[in-house]
């Protein structure tokens, strides 16, 4: 199931920002990869894709940082 | 429109207007929105399902809002709620469909595009120096008044971005101005991913002898990693000048559309 998730995540992920590394990268807001408007598009297909609630408060640069740290945020909100 | 108190009340808000089926220039950080409220010039509403936010802003002398929105896609507002001119801003690429449909929509409602910035990027390859060099300096206290001349001289008060007196006096602490002897000036922001070049001007009198390179060279050996510049589409002398000095487009644009009342 994890690995699905994971999968799926970045399947999301690449369609959105196409050019970026997600397997490796763990810096992706430190580093400029991903910007304020990927968020957004990101949230809004993590929402329906995992069907999860994600707050406006939990738009912080750490929890975007890396694929673990979205399945991270991901998994907080299925509990 | 209600006016917000909290920001949990407009965190609330905005959760509720997220998802497919609506498209959002609310890229605001945290800590902005938060003092926005305190300060109380956050106010929302919402039309048909679809939530405008409006920030109140004062820039010299000049009074006018900042309009946000989480809208739904397609949907075109009936902007009577708009009291005074407004500015809205959305910052797109060109595959981000749903955005500029969303702008499409906020001119159908009676939105002027006023102009659209391309964003320009460098990348430093040396070593950052943090000196300036000849005819520069970090800007002090005793230049907020030359500071706030320039800019005001060279930016709209409406599109300028130009920033407050407390923000003007925080860049000045952080060593965020540069000056060129007293006809020059360039301001920054530092971000966790970059910095980024907000404003460069010269005074009338002083320009077409190169300052605004000399300036954006100074700045540059500064820079750590990278820098941004948020740069408007067809004016061509800011466009040479970053071309010149190491910037090339990276693919971001903003539209800027004004609402005049």
């Amino acid at each position: 199931m994890k690995n699905e998730n994971r999968e799926k995540l970045i399947e999301i992920l690449t369609d959105i920002c196409p050019d970026v590394d997600f397997e490796n990268e763990d810096a992706l807001i430190d580093d400029g990869l991903i910007e304020s408007l990927d968020i957004v598009a990101i949230v809004t297909e993590i929402m329906a894709e995992f069907d999860v609630e994600i707050n406006v408060d939990d738009l912080l640069p750490e929890n975007f940082n890396s694929v673990d740290a979205i399945l991270e945020l991901i998994d907080s909100k299925k509990d | 429109m209600r006016k917000i108190n909290e920001i949990s009340e407009l965190n609330s808000l905005i959760t509720a207007h997220f998802g497919r089926e609506y498209v959002s220039n609310w890229f605001v950080s945290r800590d902005d929105a938060g003092k926005y409220v305190a300060e109380g010039r956050i106010s929302a509403c919402e039309l048909d399902g679809s939530l405008f936010i409006l920030r109140e802003r004062e820039s010299c002398g000049v009074n006018f809002c900042s309009l946000y929105y989480c809208m739904k896609k397609g949907y075109v507002p009936d902007l009577s709620f708009i009291r005074k001119t407004t500015v809205a801003e959305t910052p797109f690429r060109e595959r981000d469909v749903s955005l500029m449909e969303a702008d499409e929509s906020l001119c159908k409602a009676g939105f002027e595009r006023e102009f659209t910035r391309r964003r320009m990027a460098f990348v430093q390859k040396d070593e950052p120096v943090p000196t300036l060099g000849e005819s520069m300096k970090y800007a002090d206290e005793n230049d907020i008044p030359l500071i706030e001349k320039l800019l005001s001289e060279s930016f709209s008060p409406l599109t300028g971005c130009l920033p407050d007196k407390d923000e003007t006096a925080s860049a000045v602490r952080e060593k965020r101005f540069i000056l060129h002897k007293n006809d020059g000036l360039l301001h920054f922001e530092k971000s966790r991913a970059s910095f980024e070049l907000r404003h460069l001007c010269v005074a009338q009198s002083s320009r077409g002898q190169g300052i605004s390179g000399e300036l954006v060279r100074a700045y540059n050996r500064t820079v750590p990693k990278k820098s941004i510049v948020w740069v408007r589409e067809g004016y061509a002398p800011a466009e040479k000048t970053y071309e010149n000095n190491g910037y090339t487009a990276d693919g971001m644009h903003s539209s800027v559309l004004i609402y005049k009342k």
